[in-house]
């Protein structure tokens, strides 16, 4: 880290006394009409009671398979979706009840970038309009200032001025990431939602991405909520990660304890699904088999909403609903089998795993 | 038919189309082979021509405006570029089948299941109404569908993406081809059931011996799943070996990128993290490829040389293959 980066980040933890971010038992449902007789209405448990804290300065991943509520989480912290239930707080401001100026005054210091560089930028304007816009709209400085303002952005973000001038689809999918991620900075924002930033780029695209982000981090302190569900991403660029499943947190820790010391069996099994060179073709598969889909966020199954799918589960967890609590220091997760000494239920399946993994490298073949 | 023959073999392939810009050299002198029960990886940047390479192999190539300029493919040592439209038909879905990366779009939405599973069985195997359906429940059973007796009359918009994932393998399985080519089969997949399609189709190889093409950008997903693998960089193979060889001892610039550009999933995650390997620029116009190594803009090892003429590929031994100056005079032979 460069020394002006180390002090930016210093500073900011100073000021804002770790949390910029607050969010309690954050809830966002949505109704659903009953249409016909076949398809009865029911609620939407999209978040379903979620708690966190972002740090100044830090990136907090949240990760999760499609459908868990990542994005519903990020869009009500933004306040672009009806909270339901539960508190926001940027910098010990109460977001859920802004209105108005003050909340358009809040919209400054929360910006977004979106999965898809494609779709996300219109295709009519140009790219240094398109990073202008939310300067305009939310009259960030004086008009005349915003257009040298926009030629720093496109440089700070790898781009040169003149391409200001050019459509979205004059440039690559990387490059119109980067206009994405200009335009998230134009308001200078302290807080960035990533929403699958690199999902949609191709792996040579998205090294340059991640670089860029944590570049841009390092300079300006800059906070950032993640989304993502590739782990190899997540565990390279957040700090802190949590692991939804149907709305709910089930388990939350930082970077190192999370891979090192998965304790939910989903975190567990997540890991263990991606594919990677240790299952080389011809070695011992040492993974946990998750049966099914995930079931729906529409009348979500009582008890632990994992049961279904846990290789683990018990009569206990299809009946009582797991609290997350803190079994290390800031290791939080929600699981009955997960004991105070912090043996997870998967520790000998794991251990099992390792042992054939290593029998099977020593194993010629 | 000649013993030594492989299986599936592509030579000399070259693909041209005609766009608003020029002609693209969309494919370049492609060759590969394939054993039965063997699983050939093929990784690469978008728009390197992986899909190409697939569509060419069953002569699904829209012509106009593309055309295969030159080369062979030969299955069991009969060229199917040379076939009638007719014994095409035949081998399609029978000898070689495919799985797209998007099943929706495969599937079609107004007919069941067991109807689109049966028809593929009726017409390569001739099977009558009764015992098509009959394969087709099997084939359900064998990509484990739950219910399947009952689930064999539902309808895609009926089931979640992986189960229409893992129908989509029923069906490209139904008649027993002896190749496979899954195209991206697993990206729009949560990883969890990613696990399961590459789970289900390593064992339904190791039972009838398919050989596989595997197409993909995630180089973990072909290690997992692959005997061999090709690299392709703007519609050429720039390297060829065996998975470990290819994940221990990449030699093309571009593949060691490749594989150090993605941040790898950790045991145990180091505390400090270094800035990822980055492959800088973008890939070039197939309009307008240059005379020189189509990777040299991008390399940091890139001489006169590369920029004057294109690396032939050459054997570096242990049956690797790399097109890249680097490697001039490390000729095996
Ligand atoms: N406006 C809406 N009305 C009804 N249901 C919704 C709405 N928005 C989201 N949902 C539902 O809420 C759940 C959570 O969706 P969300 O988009 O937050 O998931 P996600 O974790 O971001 O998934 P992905 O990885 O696919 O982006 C899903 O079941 C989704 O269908
Ligand atoms: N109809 C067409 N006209 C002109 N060029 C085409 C046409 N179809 C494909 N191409 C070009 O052929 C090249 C190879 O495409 P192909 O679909 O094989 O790429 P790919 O490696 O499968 O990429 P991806 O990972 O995005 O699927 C691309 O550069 C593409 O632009
Ligand atoms: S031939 Fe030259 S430019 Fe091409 S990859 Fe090798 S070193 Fe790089
Ligand atoms: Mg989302
Ligand atoms: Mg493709």
């Amino acid at each position: 880290m460069t020394a002006a980066g180390a002090a930016a980040k210093t500073a900011a933890k100073a000021a804002g006394a770790g949390g910029l971010l607050e969010v309690r038992d954050l809830k966002v449902h949505f109704r659903l009409p009953r249409r016909n007789l076949l398809t009865p209405g029911g609620t939407v448990h999209a978040v379903d009671g979620i708690s966190c804290t972002v740090r100044r300065g830090s990136t907090f991943g949240i990760v999760g398979e499609s459908g868990s509520g990542k994005t519903t989480a990020a869009l009500a912290a933004m306040r672009l979706v009806p909270v339901t239930e539960g508190s926001i707080k940027l910098d010990g401001v109460e977001l859920t009840t802004l209105e108005g100026e003050a909340l358009r005054r809040m919209r400054r210091r929360i910006q977004i970038v979106f999965q898809d560089p494609y779709s996300s930028l219109n295709p009519r304007m140009r790219a240094g309009a398109i990073v202008r816009e939310p300067m305009d709209l939310m009259e960030v400085g004086e008009p005349g200032e915003r257009g040298p303002r926009v030629s720093e952005l496109f440089r700070r973000v790898g781009l040169r001025p003149e391409q200001a001038a050019l459509f979205p689809h004059q440039f690559s999918g990387g490059q119109r990431q980067r206009i994405g991620v200009a335009r998230a900075l134009a308001t200078q924002p302290e807080l960035i939602v990533c929403d699958e930033p690199v999902s949609a780029l191709d792996v040579a695209i998205q090294a340059q991405i991640l670089n860029l982000l944590r570049e841009l981090q390092e300079r300006f302190g800059l906070t950032y909520l993640f989304i993502s569900h590739d782990l190899g991403v997540m565990q390279y660029i957040c700090d802190d990660v949590a692991v939804m499943y149907l709305g709910e947190i089930v388990e939350q820790a930082d970077r190192i304890s999370l891979f090192t010391l998965p304790l939910h069996p989903y975190t567990w099994a997540l890991i263990s699904a991606v594919p990677s060179a240790r299952r080389r073709k011809g070695r011992t598969a040492a993974r946990v088999h998750l049966e099914g889909d995930p079931p729906s966020p529409i009348d979500p199954p009582p008890g632990c909403r994992f049961a279904p799918r846990c290789p683990f589960a018990v009569d206990r967890c299809r009946r009582e609903k797991p609290a997350l609590r803190e079994v290390r220091k800031g290791h939080l997760v929600s699981c009955h089998l997960v004991g105070e000494d912090c043996v997870p239920p998967h520790a000998a399946a794991s251990a099992a795993a390792v042992a054939s993994a290593a029998a099977s490298t020593i194993q010629p073949h | 038919m000649d013993r030594a023959a492989p299986l599936l073999e592509v030579e000399g392939l070259k693909v041209e189309f005609d766009t608003r810009h020029g002609v693209a050299r969309v494919l370049t002198d492609i060759g590969l082979s394939l054993e039965p029960g063997e699983t050939l990886g093929i990784v690469g940047e978008s728009g390197c021509g992986k899909s190409m390479t697939a569509l060419s192999i069953m002569r699904l190539v829209p012509i106009p405006p593309g055309r295969i300029g030159a080369g062979s493919v030969r299955l069991k040592g009969e060229d199917l570029l040379q076939a009638s439209e007719k014994r095409l038909r035949e081998v399609r879905g029978k000898d070689i089948s495919m799985i797209f990366q998007e099943p929706m779009t495969s599937l079609n939405p107004v007919y069941s299941i067991g109807d689109q599973i049966a028809e593929t069985a009726r017409l390569h195997d001739g099977l009558g109404r009764r015992d098509a359906l009959d394969r087709a429940v099997e084939m359900l059973k064998a990509v484990h569908i739950p219910a399947a007796e009952r689930r064999v009359r539902e309808f895609p918009h009926q089931m979640s993406g992986g189960m229409r994932q893992r129908v989509m393998i029923a069906m490209a399985l139904a008649c027993r081809p002896s190749v496979l080519i899954a195209d991206e089969p697993t990206t729009a997949l949560d990883v969890t059931v990613q696990a399961q399609v590459f789970d289900l189709l390593k064992e339904l190889q190791d039972r009838t011996g398919t050989a596989i093409i595997l197409i993909s950008h995630d180089m973990g997903a072909i290690a997992e799943m692959a005997d061999r693998v090709m690299v392709m960089y703007a519609g050429r193979t720039v390297e060829e070996a065996p998975t470990e060889e290819i994940l221990d001892d990449p030699r093309h610039p571009y593949t060691k990128g490749l594989i150090a550009c993605v941040p790898h999933l950790e045991e145990a995650p180091p505390p400090v993290r270094a800035a990822l390997t980055e492959i800088p620029g973008v890939v070039p116009a197939l309009t307008d490829p240059g005379a020189g190594c189509s990777f040299a803009p991008r390399c940091a090892h890139a001489d006169d040389r590369c920029r004057r003429a294109a690396p032939p590929p050459r054997d570096v031994g242990g049956n690797h293959r790399v097109a890249c100056w680097l490697y001039e005079g490390a000729d095996a032979a």
